[in-house]
């Protein structure tokens, strides 16, 4: 069978389960918020950890405005807590470094933040997974220039765990490397583009929004966090600085998603 | 002198030969073909003192250098540590001498007497009790050497036939004074003990030391940490009791062999929970394990100490600790910053800080966290970029018009179509501080074809500043 009609099938079956749980009184999941619920499980869960790949090698500021914004959103979903952020020299060379007034317009509390300049890729992964569980850290955001053989399996792995143990989200923005080449154990990974201005209009204003607006494509969401990716489609979406919310994005709706069926259908079961 | 070669220093086996220090190299292999001979390097000798004057501090926290070739140590007080004055003079010149040193250690109620006394004397030890006749019969016996005058005093006591301390002590103060100099009396008020010239350690000593002796060197690094963790459930009632806490610790490590090894690490906020600061000196500690603690023989002696110290108020002791407190307060972060600190160097773990200064580059300051409280931003009016460069960095920029905004420019090799931009926000260097130099900056905003954000100046007014303004890209979005 092929995937594609495996995953109809899988989809199938998800509906009739949500139809008899609906007969029996559990109400049915309902599927992530047309817009501003964007990344909402992720936010909701405690501690997580995605990665924020550059589309090419000279998105990668735009990369980390997204790491940012994300950064906010999780700070602003558990009501407080500090931002980290971690910068390679190499990467501060390359795109400069976060940049204060910048960052409090954008809505950071620049008292409760940290810049960790690091000086190799090992040492980001160090200070990441260290940031990561302390209770202290809302979000850690890491750039670095990493390697696949670095930055493998289990140091993702090691990661995530800081991260479920900290209760922090934690975003790495590799820079100057393939998504494709590395496999890990994050639970989100996406490709950000800049957002090319609208319109071909002669030389328009530039939008104020302009650095928080950008193109993304999920290549990778573990446990139905997006339901059903499309790994080929670019999205617009747009962060709303003023409220920390994602809009503009994943116009469509999900079949339900793969990670909650076993909690919630079996207890159900165990009764009957 | 004069372009000849002399020796310089001498060992025992030498002196028995009859060779002195200032003889001509020429003279010396006349008398004794076989000498060896090595070249002079004050360098190196004073590294070594100081190396040594280091080393003394396992004895007595004050210990200071006395060039080219002396220690002093202030022993006040730390003498019944290891058994009395007579026991220690001997700990420290047998344990010099099995560093391979041939040592003269004297002991006395002064520095000048003590340094006096193991070089120019057999007696090695004058207590501290001794009365006033007593020690000026001990100087008495002394050369004129011995005050450490050089030159034309020297040799003017020496013309006038003052060959011992004695003759000076029996002569009337004032025309020695006029003969010699004042400095001459002063050296001689020290040398009998009349008044107390200081010493001048070669570290400070702080107020709060723990430390730990061992008959056998510690080598491994468990062993280090356990100690270190004991010393610092040491350090911590005594920071108690003085109601202070840590913010900067230092350790010292005194290998069997001599050398010393020091561990710093700084704190964010003042500190005096043990586990806390041994967790920070650990974490320190294999951060320089990395490139080599260099264990070798083991440490004999380790000392932590609090080198400065912050009032810190009681902390309030609740039934049911919150977290939400904890996290409140900024001590979840502060431990955090201290741990990420401690290896990757305090420099390297910053809060940024406005400033009140109109040029982008001078607006935020980077303050190592361990140094500065957090400071909220004011709301900001002027759009600015979210990365900034360390330093602006040159583009190439064609412009519609010379004072106008940019068409297109090369930057890194690339070059850039700009389809949308904002500006200009001019800013001005501060007429006070930039003189003539400073030029005024045009900054815009501009978007690529590809979306890419640039922030970038024009460096100059066009034929008011210069006739050719240059341009550089600050920041990015």
């Amino acid at each position: 069978m092929s995937p594609r009609g495996l995953s109809e099938r899988i989809g199938f079956l998800r509906a009739r389960i949500a139809a008899i749980e609906a007969r029996d009184g559990a109400a049915p999941p309902r599927a992530p918020e047309a817009g501003a619920g964007f990344l909402d499980a992720l936010f909701a869960a405690r501690g997580g950890l995605a990665e924020i790949f550059p589309a090419r090698p000279p998105d990668a500021p735009a990369a980390g405005a997204f790491a940012l914004a994300m950064a906010l959103r999780a700070r602003a979903g558990r009501g407080g807590g500090a931002l980290v952020f971690i910068v390679e020299d190499l990467s501060a060379r390359e795109f400069g470094l976060p940049y204060g007034r910048g960052l409090a317009a954008a809505g950071a509390d620049l008292t409760r933040f940290a810049l960790i300049r690091s000086r190799r890729p090992r040492e980001t992964l160090w200070a990441m997974e260290e940031a990561l569980k302390s209770p202290a850290c809302a979000a850690v955001v890491a750039e670095s220039f990493v390697t696949p053989r670095l930055y493998d399996l289990s140091a993702s792995r090691r990661l995530l765990l800081a991260a479920r143990r900290g209760g922090a989200l934690g975003l790495l923005a590799p820079q100057g490397a393939e998504a494709a080449r590395f496999s890990s154990a994050a639970e989100l990974r996406v490709e950000i583009a800049a957002a090319p201005p609208p319109g071909q209009s002669a030389r328009p204003p530039l939008s104020p929004m302009a650095p928080f607006q950008w193109r993304l494509r999920a290549l990778k969401a573990r446990a139905g966090l997006l339901g059903e990716i499309d790994p080929a489609q670019w999205r617009d979406i747009l962060f709303d600085t003023d409220k920390a919310a994602f809009r503009h994005a994943f116009t469509e709706r999900f079949p339900a998603e793969a990670g909650d069926r076993p909690a919630l259908a079996s207890p159900q079961r165990r009764r009957a | 002198m004069k372009g000849a070669e002399r020796l310089t220093a001498v060992d025992a086996r030498a002196q028995r030969l009859g060779l002195l220090p200032g003889l001509a190299v020429a003279d010396a292999r006349a008398r004794c073909p076989a000498l060896t001979l090595a070249e002079a390097d004050p360098r190196a000798d004073a590294a070594l003192l100081d190396a040594l004057a280091d080393w003394s501090r396992r004895f007595t926290p004050l210990a200071a250098p006395d060039p080219p070739d002396g220690l002093l140590l202030d022993v006040a007080g730390a003498a019944h540590l290891f058994g009395g004055e007579a026991a220690l003079l001997g700990d420290i010149e047998s344990r010099l001498a099995a560093l391979g040193f041939s040592a003269r250690a004297a002991l006395a109620p002064g520095p000048a007497l003590a340094r006096a006394l193991a070089r120019f004397s057999n007696v090695r030890l004058v207590p501290g009790a001794a009365p006033q006749d007593a020690l000026d019969r001990l100087a008495a016996a002394l050369p004129v050497d011995a005050l450490g005058l050089e030159g034309e005093a020297l040799a003017g006591m020496r013309r006038a036939g003052l060959r011992v301390i004695g003759d000076l002590l029996a002569r009337p103060r004032a025309p020695l004074a006029a003969r010699f100099g004042r400095e001459a009396l002063t050296r001689l008020d020290a040398l009998t003990c009349r008044i107390r010239d200081p010493i001048c350690p070669r570290f400070e000593a702080p107020a709060f030391i723990a430390e730990r002796r061992f008959p056998e060197g510690l080598t491994q690094q468990a062993a280090i940490e356990e100690t270190l963790e004991r010393l610092a459930a040491d350090l911590c009632p005594m920071l108690e009791r003085a109601g202070v806490g840590a913010r900067r610790l230092e350790a010292v490590f005194y290998r069997v062999d001599g050398a010393v090894k020091r561990i710093e690490a700084g704190t964010s906020r003042p500190l005096r929970e043990p586990a806390r600061l041994a967790a920070l000196l650990i974490e320190r500690l294999s951060a320089v394990a990395e490139e080599g603690l260099d264990t070798g023989y083991g440490f004999d002696v380790m000392r932590l100490s609090a080198t400065e110290v912050e009032s810190a108020a009681p902390p309030q002791t609740t039934l049911a600790p919150s977290r939400r407190a904890a996290d409140e307060n900024g001590e979840d972060l502060a431990d955090l910053l201290d741990r990420l600190g401690a290896r990757l160097g305090l420099r390297r773990v910053q809060r940024l800080h406005p400033q009140e200064a109109h040029l982008p580059e001078f607006a935020v300051a980077a303050v190592p966290a361990a140094f500065g409280a957090p400071q909220a931003f004011p709301p900001q009016e002027a759009v600015r970029p979210l990365r900034l460069f360390e330093r602006p960095e040159p583009i190439e920029a064609i412009a519609l018009f010379p004072d106008g905004p940019p068409l297109r420019f090369r930057w890194r090799r690339a070059l850039h179509e700009i389809v949308a931009y904002e500006g200009p926000e001019r800013i001005a260097p501060p007429w006070w501080g930039a003189g003539e130099d400073g030029f005024t900056r045009d900054y815009f905003h501009a978007q690529d074809r590809d979306g890419l954000l640039f922030w970038l100046f024009r460096e100059g007014l066009y034929a008011q500043e210069t006739p050719a303004p240059r341009w550089f890209v600050q920041g990015l979005s």
